[in-house]
């Protein structure tokens, strides 16, 4: 007898929950699933906004009156340096990471992302790092040099105490969770896609994302370069940023605003992507202008790398660089424009509905223009001039960080906060919670623009009773505690949704993507089936979809041996092409994590001897992770359904992790770049050059170590491309020549270096060669370990991903290593004097 | 057809911009490289400094390969076949047209600003 639609979806959904169940007790520490992480990620996320809430309140309080006795400046300086860092790295960036992890499988039609350890490993670096940052506060040594970490301010003679490194490996042991999830979105979004679904028919959330994917992978590799080089001049002492010792502080200017403005942007676009999707939804028109809104989102992601220097106009920068960043800082106003008027026409060509989620639209508008407007005025020069370092600059860095990224992802949560509770909201407090948002914002940070224009300059923790500013103050702090109260309804409202919500069957707000196409709460396997997509996957009927997939009638309507499995195609045609094994839960993230925290913990308590150990227990914890991917046979193409079929991804030519090595790699060569860019500035700019010793590097030492990063690489590229004829001995002679390189390059770098601590051009070489020997060594574990697949029978002609990984890191270490050499000679010539260049 | 070659076509994107960005840190390097020199104080054609003679080249060179690169999507546009795979190269060829318009706005200023003061 054939089974009825609705006993087959029951009898499906019955094996994929088994097949996907998650562990009991504690071991929901151990999950790796995209829905429970991206909720992890969120939730903790709005735990730190709490927390940077409260210090906001606490900075108004003090500002409150003139010369209030409520806190001292060294107090204050913790309070608002904190504030600032958490609601930037610890609650802005994680929100999105843990919005985007949640969302987007279910708009691309995948049961999962590509990488779902990486994702819980990036959450747990974000929850280890960001607690770091909150003992320090709580103990009463938090960060005091402003979110921004200026040098001289923040290096060891004027910054004794840990306070400042808390900072700089707090940060960046969170800022590993933001690389990881940019190349976790980036691979996911351009391969795990439902089959059909080409780049033209994604959906424009998925475009904002991907941007937003590529902006992390390149502008937070310079910050972490500039931590790195920041914590090695106060542990060890190496002048980087010493004017007195051929460093420069503007450096570290430069280090940190190339991430620092792309992150606006980088907080702004989701937030964007976010009112792209529910406008539409609740104008029932489709976006107008898709194709020109994602050129203009390409655009701004580009634009907003050159505009890092607007915040240096008053360093002394000629005339003509200004105008370069002036020019972009002005023009990336046109793709912000571009994406406000498409969503104007959106509203204007279809019938809004003014539900709640379109209240927080509207506070959109109405702030974000205004924060836009006062951004192109300090873009002007002129105006810079007279405003800087004002509260005019905090008002207007507020318009636009609530106005485009609260706002809108508070539009965001009401829309999709039936899909995560499976209840639909009552709205009693939400209208209300929305207006004192709304006047509690205006009323602080409007008023703020005049406090600036009157001259009151940021930082200061009191002022005097007759310089004018105490009423606007005032105002100011009444406001911040209206929207405060405004917060904590919205939070009652969330509770008391999920308490006292109605249930609804499918879709309720008659949306048209995917997510809305399966039931909620949604499964943690998202989709009983996958779909065939066939149009832009914003313009779809999730209610028919939905049915039709839960009752199999789609790809993977199946469980293969009790797997958990996804798609994935090709990047541009959408064409199927391989079947993803995704990994079931482990705990395996959660250790490699409290390893990487080691690290962190041993370099803040100066227990150097315990970093050598830290890392060894990250690398071999990174590869047990491979562990279960290992086959003794080639499985070669597995049906998927509809008459359809595709090879396992480690027999796929590329497979995701293939992808994700070379955007690694891309984010590696950035910070690469970026410190050679370091060394060649230090040349151009800073003081104390040229140097008086210089290092002493052999060439015939560099040749040697030349030459053994070429041989190890080659051996590694050609060990790959003959898989199938069990190359181990290439192998081992790779890892062999990596370990020749490694000793010429460390005995370069200790001998070759007296002066490390005396001249920056020292230090540059120093570290130049360092980071090369760390490739090598790397180069070498790479090496080693596919020895070892090869000689466990875990790689073939077909199964040859190891292999293929281990090839891009062969070439990148190889030419990144020859450029390094060539590199430091450069430099100690420029160094010696060689002016006559 | 090997994923190759569909991640170029991704690529072609990026080309528009990535060209613009080039030509950002080009300038912006050979600015700075040149007054650490000292090209500004090197007359070569009249009264024109070598500094500003390399820096209009620059920017002469980078409009002009924004130029080749817009036709030569133009071209790969027209050449495509499937709609699905189309959509890559039709936005990378209006981001060409946009990346030439930003590096004209941008980098115009070359022609007359004092290069180091």
């Amino acid at each position: 007898m054939k089974e009825n639609p609705p006993s087959i979806a029951l009898r499906l959904h019955r094996e994929l929950t088994e097949a996907w169940s998650p562990k009991p007790g504690l071991g929901r520490l151990a999950a790796v699933n995209h829905s429970v992480i991206g909720l992890r990620f969120m939730v903790t996320a709005g735990v730190f906004f709490a927390i940077g809430g409260v210090l906001a309140m606490l900075i108004r309080a003090q500002l409150a009156t003139a010369a209030s006795p409520f806190m001292d400046e060294g107090l204050y300086a913790q309070v608002f340096t904190m504030h600032g860092t958490i609601m930037m790295f610890l609650f802005a960036i994680p929100l999105i990471e843990g919005f985007a992890i949640y969302l987007l499988p279910k708009l691309l039609g995948a049961r999962d992302l590509a990488f779902p350890r990486l994702g819980a490993y990036g959450y747990w670096c974000y929850l280890f790092g960001g607690l770091m940052l909150l003992a320090a506060l709580a103990a009463g040594v938090a960060p005091e040099s402003g979110w921004f970490m200026y040098t001289p301010l923040s290096s060891g003679t004027h910054s004794p105490g840990i306070n400042a490194d808390v900072w700089l490996l707090g940060v960046t042991f969170v800022e590993i969770s933001a690389v990881c999830a940019a190349v976790e979105l980036i691979v996911s979004i351009l391969k795990i896609r439902s089959p059909g679904m080409s780049l033209g028919r994604m959906p424009i959330f998925a475009w904002y994302m991907l941007v937003v994917g590529a902006m992390m992978l390149f502008a937070f590799p310079p910050l972490i370069l500039g931590s790195i080089l920041l914590e090695l001049e106060r542990a060890f002492d190496l002048p980087f940023f010493d004017p007195e010792r051929g460093g420069d502080p503007l450096l570290w200017q430069h280090l940190f605003w190339l991430f620092g403005h792309p992150e606006v942007y980088i907080i702004f676009l989701p937030a964007a992507g976010v009112l792209s999707t529910l406008i539409p939804v609740f104008a029932s028109q489709p976006l107008m202008g898709y194709r020109a809104v994602v050129v203009a989102i390409v655009s701004m992601a580009f634009l907003s790398f050159g505009l890092w220097v607007h915040h240096m106009y008053m360093v002394g920068i000629s005339h003509l660089a200004m105008a370069f960043f002036s020019a972009a800082s002005a023009l990336v106003a046109v793709p912000t424009a571009i994406q406000i008027f498409a969503w104007l026409a959106t509203l204007a060509h279809g019938r809004p509905r003014f539900t709640v989620p379109m209240l927080y639209v509207f506070g959109f508008f109405f702030v974000f223009v205004i924060g836009g407007l006062t951004g192109v005025m300090l873009a002007m020069m002129p105006f810079d001039k007279q405003a800087h370092d004002t509260h005019f600059v905090v008002a207007h860095f507020h318009y636009v960080l609530i106005g485009g990224f609260v706002f809108p992802m508070l539009a965001g949560l009401y829309y999709w906060l039936p899909h995560i509770s499976g209840r639909f909201p009552v709205h009693h407090l939400s209208k209300p919670a929305f207006w004192l948002i709304f006047i509690g914002f205006n009323a602080t940070f409007l008023v703020m623009h005049f406090t600036g224009l009157l001259g009151m300059p940021r930082r200061v923790h009191a002022y005097a009773a007759d310089s004018g500013w105490e009423i606007y103050n005032l105002i100011s702090s009444v406001g911040g505690f209206v929207m405060t109260i405004g917060f904590a309804l919205v939070l009652i409202d969330i509770i008391s949704q999920f308490r006292y919500g109605r249930g609804f069957r499918r879709n309720p707000w008659k949306a048209t993507t995917l997510d809305w196409a399966m039931p909620t709460p949604p499964s943690l396997y998202n989709f009983a089936s996958l779909p065939h997509i066939d149009c832009r996957a914003d313009m779809m009927e999730p209610d028919r979809i939905g049915n039709e997939l839960a009752a199999g009638r789609g790809y993977l309507g199946f469980v293969r041996e009790g797997r958990m499995e996804t798609l994935a195609v090709s990047m541009a045609s959408g064409r199927l092409e391989q079947v993803v094994q995704l990994p079931n839960d482990t705990w395996l993230p959660l250790w490699t994590a409290l390893a990487t925290a080691s690290f962190f913990i041993a370099m803040l308590a100066k227990l150097y001897w315990v970093l050598p150990f830290s890392v060894a227990a990250v690398v071999i914890l990174f590869l047990l992770w491979t562990e279960k991917s290992a086959r003794t046979s080639d499985a070669g193409p597995l049906p998927v359904g509809l008459g359809a079929s595709a090879v396992p991804h480690t027999e796929a030519p590329n497979a995701p992790s293939w992808w994700a090595m070379l955007l690694t790699l891309a984010a590696d060569g950035t910070l690469y770049a970026s410190l050679l860019f370091g060394g060649l500035f230090l040349w151009t700019s800073a003081p104390g050059w040229p140097s008086a010793a210089l290092p002493e590097i052999s060439l015939a030492l560099s040749v040697f170590a030349a030459a053994a990063l070429v041989a190890a690489g080659a051996l590694g590229v050609v060990a790959a491309r003959h898989a199938g004829a069990a190359p181990r001995g290439m192998l081992m002679a790779s890892a062999t020549a990596y370990g020749l390189a490694m000793f010429f390059l460390m005995w370069m770098a200790f001998s070759g270096t007296p002066d490390r601590m005396g001249h920056a051009l020292s230090a540059v070489c120093f570290v130049v060669l360092c980071y090369v020997a760390v490739h090598a060594a790397l180069g070498a574990v790479f090496a080693l370990y596919g020895a070892w697949r090869v000689h466990r029978g875990y790689v073939s002609a077909q199964r040859a991903l190891d292999l293929r990984i281990g090839r891009l890191w062969h070439l990148y270490t190889a030419i990144s290593g020859v450029l390094g050499l060539a590199f430091v000679r450069v430099l100690i010539a420029l160094g010696s004097g060689g002016d006559a260049l | 057809m090997r994923e190759r070659g569909e991640g170029s076509s991704v690529l072609l994107i990026t080309a528009g911009f990535g060209l613009w960005s080039l030509a950002f840190v080009l300038l912006y390097s050979f600015q700075a490289v040149g007054c650490r020199l000292g090209w500004q104080e090197l007359e070569v054609m009249g009264d024109v400094t070598l500094q500003r003679v390399v820096l209009i080249g620059l920017f002469a060179g980078g409009i002009a390969t924004h130029l080749l690169l817009w036709r030569k999507l133009r071209r790969l546009e027209t050449m495509t076949a499937r709609a699905e795979e189309g959509f890559a190269r039709i936005i990378a060829t209006d981001l060409a047209m946009a990346a030439m318009g930003a590096s004209l706005f941008c980098f115009l200023a070359v022609f007359w600003l004092s290069p180091c003061l």
